[in-house]
């Protein structure tokens, strides 16, 4: 299956939730894989996302934040918090250097200069993935007969002592469904992509054209391999959005019929340019349900997509691989 | 006529340590989402004003094998915050109180966080603060040991400012939203902070409206004079911990002489205590349900958590042996004060187990229920009478109740004990308000910025 996500990016601050968990249902309903809840004034996406999650069953629920304004530690038991709450639906979006506005309200805290916030960055994402796994999958025994709740020798100390970041673990959360949630990150610039290949999963790639999608695809199998990941540990998704759709800049518009659209997608997907697409809509549950109403029963003409995807977790609906325990044996 | 508050706090399964263990007992509710909505669910069914989520940012004390935290429910968990934010969605009525920690969290990040929150929830957010004295914590956050106390009330204190500047932004009426005009929101009605204090520097403003609630009501414990001068100056509620009436009047009267200071009457602060409850039709029934709930729990739990309180080893003895005398153990066992709790009782603990030569189990039975903190084994009148007499002779204005074990310690609370409050008038049959304030019966606060004060004030 190709994976197919919207990204809530109406331009205006998002100040109503009952619109928002609309949204989500319809797109819930509609099949999409997850919903993107990029920064914007208004709702903080983390709640957000902690919050559909009660309020949706299917849909992978993927919110941003920005690295300098976490703690790995904080970050790593939230985070990992809302995969148990949407019970394995949870991916997260990491940004490397806020916008300056933002950084003002943090101003006591030491800002990472440009050459310094994708390592850090990195540090951040690894810590993060490190403390999930504090608990071993079988640590917990929750035997009422013996009387044991956690096996002593199935956790794990981090004691973590980097360039940034000391951190002792370990997390106080057990292991997320998922083991290790995605972590995507916003493409188009070149610190994203540097921290892309060093940490993520999925990079939101904001392609021009053909050439262009498939120069950056090459662009990052490179950066991949100098950092001995393989070519496929990396789902490439194309932000796209319709021409009539009231957006915020960044993905590439389209305004050919839904057949056509699927061809593209098909097109862009087959040559191998990426793996799928997240397409960019204002918040309104019916914009949502008319894309879905025009695109979808092309895209399963074309064998893209499935009538309705398998409840089942991100990781899954994404094609990526299982995530280990770093301690699995 | 003054009513009381209720709380429901949901700590996993409940507050014994056991209570994973007990036979009706769902054994993952810790990081159980739907455990938490069922506990949410039932508050509001008993009308009660909050469900309550204690927290701390990590293990505890793991590396101390004589506690037996690998029979205990508490080391893994969910974020209150996040876990509150989705019981929201599917709740209508009841308060949300999460925990959060003025030292690990920064005061954008949560002011913007429960704002949403607040937002969502309709005006139901509240919060328990604290300023976590915790090493285990301190070691999560790149510290070697925990921040001094007059520097953690000294942050909480500024952190309060900022979140209340920061949810100040905009004027109540600062979005207009006019199509007509294309006017979005009127010139003037948004404030930038521009905060520059000892711990945080902070401009603003908030990206985002004042909430439903125009600030969230404070919960906040502690015994020190730090930890009470600070809930008296910028407190809602106060959680306390003591065992009975006598500590708890002192305590009552402590907290609430401190008001005037900080220009605020005694009425402006509710003192909140636990409770802890194993309710019964009758008194038998009630210490059956005390009976199954001890008789779930390994030797090894209740030997660590008498070693958390300062207690020796008594690991070499059988449940039914006579206890020898007993001296405090003094050295530092990491987060053992979490809780509060008062090394006299210990001592008076230890003096009464020679005097009554108690075995083993006794001394369990005592230190388990009702010793540290309050806590009633007896039939809603029981109950209900002792709630009655900390109500009116100044120990309480209400009780944040710790079930035992849930859902079914909570369900014999609200099914058996609100019914006989709701009787005698002194806990409420339907929800007053629709957001958390109104239920508690707090005034909305006006913005700082807002020149009638009275037409601000709802
Ligand atoms: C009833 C009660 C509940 C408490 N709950 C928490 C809690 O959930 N998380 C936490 O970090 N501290 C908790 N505390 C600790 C207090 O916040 C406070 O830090 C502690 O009592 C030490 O007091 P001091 O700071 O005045 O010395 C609690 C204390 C009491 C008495």
């Amino acid at each position: 299956m190709m994976p197919l996500g919207i990204s809530l990016s109406a331009p205006a601050a998002v100040t109503d939730f009952d619109q928002v968990l609309a949204a989500a249902q319809a797109a819930e309903a509609a099949g999409f894989d997850f919903l993107c809840l990029p920064e914007r004034p208004g709702l903080d996406p983390i709640a957000l996302a902690a919050a559909l999650a009660a309020g949706t069953e299917r849909i992978g629920l993927v919110p941003s934040c920005s690295a300098p304004f976490h703690q790995p530690y904080n970050l790593a038991r939230r985070l990992g918090s809302i995969d148990h709450i949407s019970q394995g639906r949870f991916g997260w979006a990491l940004q490397p250097a806020p916008p300056l506005p933002e950084i003002e309200h943090f101003a006591h805290l030491p800002m990472p200069a440009s050459d310094i916030a994708v390592p850090r960055a990195a540090e951040l994402a690894g810590i993060v993935a490190a403390l999930w796994d504090s608990w071993d999958d079988d640590a917990f025994l929750r035997d009422k007969a013996s009387g044991m709740y956690f096996d002593r020798a199935k956790f794990h100390w981090l004691n973590h002592e980097g360039a940034h970041y000391r951190v002792r673990g370990p997390l106080d959360t057990a292991r997320p469904p998922q083991g290790r949630p995605p972590m995507m990150v916003l493409g188009g610039t070149t610190i994203a992509h540097d921290l892309a290949c060093a940490a993520a999963e999925i990079l939101h790639s904001l392609p021009r054209h053909l050439a262009d999608a498939r120069a950056t695809r090459a662009g990052l199998q490179r950066g991949l391999a100098e950092q001995g990941r393989s070519a496929d540990a990396l789902c490439i998704l194309a932000g796209i959005a319709p021409t009539s759709a009231d957006v915020q800049p960044g993905p590439l518009r389209v305004s050919e019929t839904p057949a056509m659209i699927a061809a593209l997608m098909g097109e862009w997907r087959d040559t191998g340019a990426v793996d799928g697409f997240i397409i960019h809509l204002s918040d309104s549950p019916e914009a949502i349900t008319q894309v879905a109403m025009d695109l979808m029963p092309a895209l399963r003409e074309r064998g893209l997509r499935d009538a309705l995807p398998p409840r089942s977790p991100l990781r899954d609906r994404l094609g990526l691989h299982a995530a280990p325990s770093r301690y699995a044996a | 006529m003054r009513q009381m508050k209720l709380g429901l706090s949901i700590a996993s399964a409940g507050y014994h340590y056991s209570a994973w263990c007990h036979p009706d007992v769902d054994v993952r509710s810790a990081t159980s989402i739907q455990h938490h909505v069922k506990a949410a669910q039932l508050a509001e069914r008993g009308r009660m004003d909050f469900v309550f989520l204690a927290d701390w940012s990590s293990i505890l004390n793991v590396d101390d094998l004589r506690i037996a935290r690998d029979r205990e429910q508490a080391q893994v968990k969910v974020d209150p915050t996040l876990a509150m934010a989705a019981v929201a969605v599917v709740t209508k009525h009841v308060g949300l109180m999460p925990t959060a920690s003025t030292t690990y969290w920064h005061p954008f990040n949560f002011a913007r966080r429960m704002a949403a929150i607040d937002q969502l929830s309709g005006g139901r957010v509240g919060w328990n603060m604290v300023t976590s004295h915790g090493l285990d914590e301190a070691r999560n956050f790149g510290l070697d040991k925990p921040i001094d106390s007059d520097t953690r009330h000294d942050r909480a204190r500024e952190f309060v400012q900022v979140m209340r500047g920061l949810w100040d932004s905009w004027d109540d009426d600062a979005f207009v939203r006019d199509k007509a005009t294309g006017q979005f929101f009127r010139p003037g009605s948004v404030h930038a902070l521009n905060h520059e204090g000892r711990h945080f520097k902070v401009r603003g403003p908030l990206d985002m409206a004042r909430p439903p609630q125009g600030f969230l009501p404070i919960i906040t414990a502690g015994t020190s004079d730090n930890s009470q001068d600070l809930a008296a100056e910028i407190a809602d509620m106060c959680y306390g911990g003591q065992p009975n009436i006598e500590a708890a009047r002192a305590y009552y009267s402590s907290v609430k002489g401190r008001l005037p200071k900080y220009g605020r009457r005694p009425e402006d602060l509710l003192m909140m205590p636990g409770i802890q409850c194993y309710v019964g039709r009758t008194q038998s029934e009630a210490e059956d349900k005390f009976a199954l709930m001890q008789s779930a729990m390994p030797k090894e739990v209740g030997i660590g958590q008498l070693i958390v309180n300062h207690f020796p080893d008594l690991s070499a003895y059988g449940l039914d042996d006579p206890l020898p005398d007993m001296t405090m153990r003094s050295e530092f066992l990491g987060s053992e004060k979490l809780g509060g709790r008062e090394p006299e009782l210990t001592l008076a603990l230890m003096r009464r187990a020679r005097d009554e030569k108690l075995t083993l189990r006794q001394l369990f039975d005592i230190a388990l229920c009702g010793f540290w903190s309050l806590g009633v084994i007896g039939t809603p009148k029981v109950i209900a009478d002792m709630m009655e007499e900390w109500f009116t002779t100044g120990a309480a204005d209400g009780f944040n109740v710790q079930p035992p074990y849930l859902p079914g310690g909570g369900e014999d609370f609200v099914d058996l004990v609100i019914p006989e409050l709701q009787r005698r008038g002194l806990f409420r049959t339907e929800y007053e308000g629709r957001t958390l304030r109104e239920n508690l019966g707090l005034p909305r606060p006006a913005s700082r910025y807002a020149t009638d004060v009275a037409e601000a004030a709802e």
